[in-house]
C-alpha cells in the first residue's frame, strides 16, 4: 500500500519543487487517516486497535522518508523493505485479533508469518536490501486476501447478528480486501507496464496505487470512526 | 504475433484493476444482504420464543384454573358433604345412650378421617405446578385419580417405554394441558364410560394417545361448536412444541386422539 512512492521513484524523478514533493495523494491520505486514528483510537481500551496509530505513524514516516531518500540517493527501496516488515507485523496482528473472536487463530497467523519470513529472507539473499522484495509483497497480498475472505466466511457462519454498517472490524477488513485484491494486477504484471506513463512524471502504477490508497485509507478511517462510536456507546 | 501497444496495456490494466475492485464490492454486498437476512431470522426466532413463552404462561394459568375448578367442585360435592354429615352425626348423639353414642362417634370419626384424606388429596392438587416438576407420568396419574374418583369412568393408563432422564418442563406442561383438554372434552361431550390413556416413548418421540368409547364425531365435518371444543387449541399447542395431533373418530365409534412430539 505504501509502495506508491517507491514505484513512482523507479520510473521517474520527483518534482524538485522542495516541500511540494511531500504533498502527494498517498501522503495526504495516510496523514489524514493517521490523524483520524489518533482522534478515534488514542483512548481505545484495545491495544491492538491502539497499535494502528503506531502503524499509521510508521506508514507516514516511511512515505516521507521514501521521498526524502529518493531525492538524495535515488534509491529508496531499503526504506520500503524495512516498512514491509512493519506492514506484515501489524496486518497479522490485526487479523490475529479479528480471527480470535471466532477461531484459534495462532496456527493460521504463525503460518502466514513463517511464509513471510521465508520469502523475505530468500528475497534478501537473492537480490539484497537495495531492491524491493516484490515477490514477498505479492504473496503476502494474496495471504491478506485469503485472510479477509476467511474472516467474512467466519462472520457469515457466526449465528450472531452484527450491525455491519457500524462494525469497525468489518470496514477494516473491507479496506484491506479492496486494496490487496485490486492491486493483484499491479503485483503480477508490474514489470510489463511500469514504463507506461500517464503524465510526464507519473506512471500508470502510481495512479492505480493512489486510487487504491484512497479507498484503503477512507475505509480504515471509517473503521476507526466506527470503533470510536462503539467504545463511546458501550461506555454510556 | 502483434505486440500490444501501451494504450492497449493501459486499458487492460485499468479494466483488470476495476474488475478486481468490483469483485470485493460484490462480496461486501452479498455479506450485507446475508447479514440482513440473518437479522430477520433472529427477529423471527425471538418472536417465536415470545409466542412460546406467552403460550406457556397461558397454559400454566389454565392448568391452575382447572385445578381451582376441581377444588371448588370437590369442596362443594365431597368434603362439604362429608363435613355436613359429620356435623349431623355429632348433633344427633344422645349422651344417655352410651352404646348408640359410641356408634355415632365412630361414624363421625370415620367421616372426619375421610374428610382429612380428601383434604390431603386436594392439597396435592393445589401444588399443580409441582406435579409437572415431578414429571409428566406422575401428573397424568394424579389427573386420572380424580377422574376415577367420580366413579363414572373406567380409566386405563399404560406407560410404555422408559422416559428420558432429562425432561422438558415446558413440553410436560403443554402435554399435560393437552391431556386435560382432551379429558374435559370426553367428560363434557362424549358420553363415554371408558377412557384409555397411553404414553409411549421411543426414539426421542413421545406419543400420548387418548381413546374413549363415547359417541364419537365426524372429523371431516365438524360444526363450529365442535371446533370450539378445544380441538384447534390442542393442535395449536402441539404445534408450538413441534408436535402433531391426529384425530380418528366417527359417529358412534368413540374417538382416538394421538399427540406425537419430539422429546425432550
Amino acid at each position: 500500500m505504501e509502495k506508491s512512492a517507491l514505484r513512482t521513484a523507479q520510473v521517474h524523478h520527483y518534482d524538485n519543487r522542495f516541500m511540494w514533493q511531500y504533498f502527494t495523494v498517498n501522503t495526504l491520505a495516510e496523514t489524514l487517516c493517521f490523524v483520524i486514528a489518533i482522534v478515534c483510537l488514542a483512548k481505545d481500551k484495545s491495544l491492538i486497535w491502539q497499535s494502528m496509530i503506531i502503524y499509521l505513524l510508521a506508514t507516514c514516516i516511511a512515505e516521507i522518508l521514501g521521498i526524502l531518500v529518493l531525492t538524495t540517493t535515488k534509491n529508496n527501496n531499503w526504506v520500503y523493505n524495512i516498512f514491509l516488515v512493519f506492514e506484515t507485523g501489524f496486518n497479522n496482528l490485526m487479523f490475529f485479533y479479528l480471527f480470535s473472536k471466532y477461531i484459534k487463530s495462532k496456527p493460521l497467523i504463525i503460518s502466514g508469518l513463517a511464509l513471510f519470513s521465508t520469502l523475505y529472507l530468500l528475497g534478501l539473499n537473492d537480490h539484497g536490501f537495495m531492491l524491493y522484495n516484490d515477490n514477498t509483497y505479492a504473496v503476502m497480498s494474496i495471504v491478506y486476501v485469503f485472510y479477509s475472505l476467511y474472516y467474512y466466511y467466519l462472520l457469515i457462519k457466526d449465528e450472531h447478528y452484527l450491525k455491519i454498517s457500524h462494525s469497525p472490524e468489518f470496514w477494516w477488513v473491507a479496506g484491506t480486501l479492496f486494496f490487496y485484491f485490486a492491486n493483484t494486477t499491479c503485483n503480477l504484471y508490474e514489470k510489463k507496464f511500469e514504463h507506461i506513463m500517464i503524465t510526464s512524471t507519473k506512471n500508470l502504477t502510481y495512479f492505480i496505487f493512489a486510487g487504491l490508497n484512497i479507498i484503503l485509507y477512507s475505509l480504515w478511517s471509517y473503521s476507526f470512526i466506527c470503533r470510536r462510536w462503539e467504545t463511546t456507546m458501550s461506555k454510556n | 504475433m502483434q505486440k500490444m501497444g501501451d494504450n492497449d496495456v493501459k486499458k487492460l490494466v485499468i479494466t483488470t484493476t476495476l474488475i478486481f475492485l468490483i469483485a470485493p464490492a460484490f462480496i461486501l454486498i452479498y455479506i450485507s444482504v446475508y447479514n440482513r437476512r440473518k437479522k430477520r431470522h433472529i427477529e423471527e426466532k425471538k418472536m417465536m420464543q415470545l409466542t412460546f413463552d406467552a403460550e406457556i404462561t397461558k397454559t400454566q394459568l389454565e392448568v391452575q384454573e382447572q385445578t381451582m375448578q376441581t377444588i371448588g367442585a370437590d369442596l362443594h360435592d365431597n368434603i362439604g358433604q362429608l363435613l355436613s354429615l359429620t356435623s349431623l352425626t355429632l348433633n344427633s348423639i344422645e349422651l344417655d345412650n352410651a352404646v348408640k353414642a359410641r356408634q355415632k362417634i365412630d361414624a363421625a370419626i370415620d367421616l372426619t378421617v375421610r374428610s382429612i384424606k380428601e383434604m390431603r388429596l386436594l392439597g396435592k392438587l393445589l401444588q399443580g405446578d409441582q406435579l409437572i416438576v415431578m414429571g409428566l407420568t406422575a401428573a397424568i396419574s394424579y389427573e386420572i385419580n380424580w377422574i376415577e374418583k367420580s366413579g363414572q369412568y373406567k380409566v386405563t393408563y399404560i406407560n410404555d417405554g422408559e422416559m428420558p432422564a432429562s425432561n422438558s418442563p415446558d413440553k410436560d406442561l403443554i402435554l399435560f394441558r393437552i391431556l386435560q383438554e382432551i379429558l374435559n372434552n370426553i367428560m363434557k361431550h362424549s358420553k363415554a364410560t371408558e377412557i384409555n390413556i397411553n404414553l409411549e416413548y421411543q426414539d426421542a418421540i413421545l406419543l400420548l394417545k387418548v381413546a374413549d368409547n363415547g359417541i364419537g364425531f365426524d372429523v371431516d365435518n365438524l360444526s363450529a361448536n365442535q371446533i370450539g371444543m378445544g380441538l384447534q387449541n390442542i393442535q395449536k399447542r402441539a404445534g408450538i412444541i413441534g408436535g402433531n395431533v391426529s384425530i380418528n373418530s366417527s359417529p358412534g365409534s368413540g374417538a382416538i386422539i394421538t399427540v406425537t412430539t419430539p422429546y425432550p
